[in-house]
């Protein structure tokens, strides 16, 4: 970017800006008494014309002038932005743009007939005026050939040296004039007990010995004329010639001499700014040039609208190569780790910390709101309730709600079905609502919330609730469960994920062709989200999406049982303890005690199948779908790993307690776990032992 | 040499101050508004903030008061940027705190010249 031509980045800026205008006058039509957009608007116009004329468009920022002159009447209230208004301001808007982008299109002609239109409405008792400029005043010549220079006296407020001035820098700038004998005059400085160290009490008597313009003078006070007492005289030609200029420091406080001959008390300006302001070395010894310190992110906060436009396949591409980064740099720091050297660690430390911020400034850049594929629901939702004579409420929140780019792409079908389902089946129709006793109008809602490193996204409707025993007949009916099989609600609610499977008596255009949920809970699940439902009979059904953050890298806890080494996603990872000798032995019985709550856990020897005898002291890893907890049991917890998910290949994507894999430090592959099936055994389980006891 | 603070909400006004100061060696911090320069202004040392007076969020006259307050920054040389001539707007900056000016538009020798007049190496 600071190769970027500004010229170029201020017509980028002014295209946003014009952006900005229009919509601010867009809104004022609908609003004119806000004043919020009135100074947008006129901001807007203000950094158009200032720097317009900074990159050389003289005529947009004359014509802009005239725009923001007629604007400002708007602002301070004098007149309304009347419709009538708005719309020359806009053809104006119009006229500056061609200007900028195609200058050769433009008319003069136009622009005054604007600008004419303009000053109609903005001054309709005056004709349009005239600007007068106003000539600078002429320059005071030094007087006459025979002037040697000029005697100043000097005396600044006192806040001077507050407000940034330096009396010896501007001391500095008149040397630079000519040969200058500068005094002192101390008479102002009080004592030390009541001397303020910021104040200036210093006043100089200057003879300088060149013959240069008083505008030369002035400006080198340019900036604090109005703080200082300038007394300005001619000196005029003494005989005794110019003396040199003295470079030495003085050994004494001079006195406070006005009018002194001898030259032995005048002094060198120069090196007496110099001794004071900064050590003479500084100006000898160039530093080196600094870099610029980087900073992506000003770049980014300094505008909501200041965006760039990225190809997603070049985001994926990075997403790929900070995933590669992230493994070279688990097997470096595993490396380190093993040796000694301790510069090798530091450096190991300090690149695991620059990968894991530039994994996290990557998935960043990824992240989009979910509010855009919120806004898409709405009309679909309106067709939908028009179209089943259902009236429906529909409520979002959480829009803000960051997702992953890809994923926000991937979970607008799913959403679809859901809300389809909603009103279709969920919501009921306005008599039998009415019977019940609830509202007329259904409502449902769409909610997007972070709940650690996953987004809940949940459709929500007051509907009828699901139907169990419906749910439960058809099942037997397709052949899915024996006739009088013990089942639990929430594994009769799970065949409605089953492919094929529809309840919906009538099948509508709409839904009930028995594809949806199954696609919707594998979309999910591809994902590496859960899908989950919870119903109350009359009450309504929520179905609870529960997605990562990214689709590539997680923060893991690398485990092992037996000889493997397997990754829980650390999200899911709620507390580690170990089994007490007699949970250990109570093998009939898989429920840990944990502060009083009963914890099924599994033990992952026997899951995963491993021989031998298992560690002495084992480990039990406490993780959680956001309800249900469950223990599970390994030998050995090794600690946090950045996993890269590599998926499995189609041949093991029946195997359902491994979401995926990764690549070790160590260049060995690791399974990870997949925490929702876990749960869901470690429920089944539960459920089979309590109706087993039933 | 100097790390310079340009606080101005127009980026082509930044880039413009950027691609003038940072060839003479300065190292140019950027800021979109007061309260970011504000706050820029306290995690940096700096040696001059050039401030616009028109912005959004925080302006450039309240930037002023408020770097003024800052420990940091007694004596630290602020220039503000103004399009108007008009004398008003360039006291009230100044009573402020403002040390100095610069008037848009303006050519890259004049922003130097009032850098090198406020920044010595």
């Amino acid at each position: 970017m600071s190769t970027m031509d500004p010229t170029e980045v201020f017509r980028q800026e002014a295209s946003e800006l014009f952006e900005v205008l229009e919509g601010a006058l867009l809104d004022l039509g609908q609003r004119p008494d806000d004043r919020e957009l009135v100074d947008s608007a006129f901001r807007a116009l203000h950094t158009i014309k200032g720097s317009g004329a900074m990159f050389g468009f003289d005529k947009v920022a004359s014509f802009t002038h005239e725009f923001e002159t007629a604007f400002d009447r708007v602002r301070k209230g004098e007149i309304k932005p009347t419709q009538e208004l708005i719309s020359v301001a806009l053809a104006a808007k119009d006229y500056i743009r061609a200007l900028i982008e195609d200058p050769q299109s433009t008319d003069d002609v136009i622009g005054e007939a604007i600008l004419d239109d303009l000053r109609r409405f903005v001054f309709p008792d005056q004709p349009a005026a005239a600007v007068v400029e106003v000539a600078a005043a002429p320059p005071l010549a030094p007087s006459g050939s025979k002037q040697a220079g000029w005697h100043l006296y000097l005396e600044f407020e006192s806040h001077i040296l507050r407000n940034g001035s330096n009396p010896l820098d501007l001391l500095d700038d008149l040397c630079k004039l000519g040969p200058c004998f500068v005094v002192p005059i101390t008479d102002g400085v009080p004592f030390l007990d009541e001397l303020e160290p910021d104040d200036c009490y210093l006043k100089w008597d200057v003879k300088l010995h060149a013959a240069c313009d008083k505008d030369a003078i002035d400006d080198v006070f340019m900036f604090v004329q109005d703080e200082m007492k300038l007394t300005l005289s001619p000196l005029e030609q003494v005989d005794a010639p110019a003396p040199m200029p003295l470079f030495q420091l003085l050994d004494e406080e001079p006195a406070p001499v006005a009018e002194m001959p001898a030259p032995a008390v005048q002094v060198a300006a120069a090196p007496v700014a110099a001794a004071l302001a900064t050590p003479p070395a500084a100006k000898v010894e160039p530093k080196p040039v600094s870099k610029p310190e980087p900073k992506p992110e000003a770049k980014r906060d300094d505008r909501g609208i200041a965006t760039v436009r990225v190809q997603a396949e070049r985001l994926d591409e990075l997403m790929d190569r900070v995933g590669e980064l992230v493994i070279a740099q688990a097997r470096l720091t595993q490396l380190a780790s093993s040796g000694s050297d301790l510069s090798i660690k530091m450096i190991a430390e300090e690149i695991e910390r620059l990968a894991s911020s530039l994994r996290d400034t990557t998935m960043g850049a990824r992240m989009v709101p979910i509010g855009s594929l919120f806004g898409r629901f709405r009309r679909l939702i309106h067709d939908l309730s028009r179209d089943l004579s259902k009236p429906v409420e529909f409520v979002t929140a959480g829009e803000d709600t960051e997702l992953d780019k890809t994923m926000i792409e991937c979970l607008a079908d799913p959403l679809v079905h859901l809300i389809r389902n909603a009103i279709d089946h969920g919501i009921e129709d306005t008599a039998t609502r009415s019977a019940n006793g609830k509202t007329e109008q259904g409502r449902i809602e769409l909610s997007a919330v972070h709940s650690g490193a996953q987004v809940l996204v949940t459709v929500k409707d007051n509907g009828g609730g699901l139907n169990t025993a419906r749910i439960r007949a058809k099942a037997e009916e397709q052949g899915l469960i024996a006739a009088g099989a013990v089942l639990t609600d929430h594994e009769i609610h799970q065949f409605l994920f089953h492919p094929g499977f529809s309840t919906a008596q009538t099948i509508s255009a709409l839904s009930g062709r028995g594809v949806g949920m199954d696609v919707v809970k594998r979309t999910i699940e591809n994902m590496r989200g859960t899908i989950d439902l919870s119903t109350r009979p009359g009450q309504g059904t929520t179905v609870t999406l529960r997605l990562p953050l990214t689709l590539a890298i997680i923060e893991g806890l690398l485990i092992r049982v037996g000889e493997g080494r397997y990754i829980i996603p650390l999200s899911a990872v709620e507390e580690c303890v170990e089994l007490t000798a007699e949970e250990e032995r109570s093998r009939s019985r898989n429920f840990l005690n944990m502060r009083g709550n009963l914890v099924p856990f599994l033990r992952l020897r026997d899951i995963l199948s491993v021989d031998g005898s298992p560690d002495q002291h084992q480990k039990t890893i406490i993780i959680s779908t956001g309800e249900t907890q469950v223990g599970l049991v390994a030998d050995a917890i090794i600690g946090n790993h950045q996993t890269v998910i590599k998926s499995l290949s189609k041949l093991h994507s029946d195997v359902t307690i491994f979401s995926g894999a990764t690549i070790l430090g160590d260049g060995t592959a690791a399974l990870i776990l997949d925490v929702a099936q876990l749960v869901a055994l470690a429920q089944s389980k539960v459920e089979k032992h309590i109706s087993e006891a039933a | 040499m100097a790390t310079i603070l340009t606080v101005d909400d127009s980026p082509s006004i930044r880039q413009m101050i950027k691609v003038v100061l940072e060839p003479a060696g300065h190292s140019v911090i950027e800021a979109g508004d007061g309260a970011q320069g504000l706050a820029k202004a306290q995690a940096s040392k700096l040696d001059l903030v050039i401030t616009d007076l028109n912005m959004p969020v925080m302006n450039g006259l309240e930037l002023i008061r408020a770097l003024r307050k800052l420990p940091g920054a007694v004596g630290m040389p602020i220039v503000f940027l103004t399009t108007e001539s008009n004398e008003t707007v360039k006291q009230e900056a100044k009573s402020a705190g403002a040390t100095g000016w610069i008037t848009k538009p303006f050519k890259p020798e004049q922003l130097l010249a009032v850098v090198a007049k406020l920044v010595r190496a």
